[in-house]
């Protein structure tokens, strides 16, 4: 965490707040002590975490980039930590309690790959532009 | 479905994935899943591929939908 001695002060408390409540999260979520249930919980508010810094870069002027590497960095350990909870999650039953099923823990991880597709890796124009007239022709 | 009706389509599905509730998320996923698959067939894409090409305007829709919210919340 030293790098934050460098950003704007607003920057450095947003990456604190939300770097400090994501690292009290994922510690319930990776202690083997909590209810598999409680540590689901906590997971599915990691990736809250995860969505409410993405919304504050999409309502941000200018975006910075230290926010980027945040968001890259809780998306990237939201999406392991719950590949780890549904290996798990051998036994449908267990998320019974919660009135869901393995299926939504997939689901979950699956919209996190993609927004970590959407904002995290490169695209050559050039093919974004040729595919999407290729699928959607005028209409995009 | 025609294919701006494809695209608008698509936008919202994602975004209802994203904010879908637990036990919502399944039914979310297929839905979108399925818009994709009708849009990608006989084409040599993945899901995958076209949402990373849909980036820019999956972004401009999710903002618009946060700043309606916004609006929404502050009436």
């Amino acid at each position: 965490m030293s790098a934050i001695t460098t950003l704007p002060e607003s920057v450095k408390e947003r990456w604190r707040t939300a770097g400090r409540l994501a690292d009290v999260l994922q510690a319930e979520v990776k202690s083997r002590r909590h209810p598999f249930v409680a540590r689901v919980v906590s997971w599915f508010n990691v990736c809250r975490v995860c969505q409410d810094l993405e919304e504050q870069m999409l309502l941000a002027a200018t975006p910075c980039g230290e926010d980027q590497q945040l968001h890259a960095a809780l998306l990237s350990s939201a999406i392991a930590s719950g590949e780890g909870l549904l290996l798990e999650c051998a036994d449908a039953e267990a998320l019974r309690p919660l009135g869901i099923t393995p299926e939504a823990l997939r689901a979950k991880i699956e919209s996190l790959r993609i927004t970590f597709e959407q904002w995290h890796t490169e695209l050559n124009l050039q093919r974004q532009a040729a595919v999407l007239r290729e699928v959607f022709g005028g209409a995009v | 479905m025609a294919r701006s009706e494809q695209l608008e389509a698509i936008l919202p599905a994602q975004y209802e994935l994203e904010y879908a509730e637990p036990e919502d998320l399944p039914c979310c996923m297929e839905r979108l899943n399925s818009l994709l698959d009708e849009a990608i067939a006989g084409r040599h894409l993945t899901r995958r591929d076209l949402l990373s090409v849909l980036r820019d305007r999956y972004k401009e829709y999710k903002r618009a939908q946060l700043l309606a919210e916004a609006r929404r919340r502050s009436v």
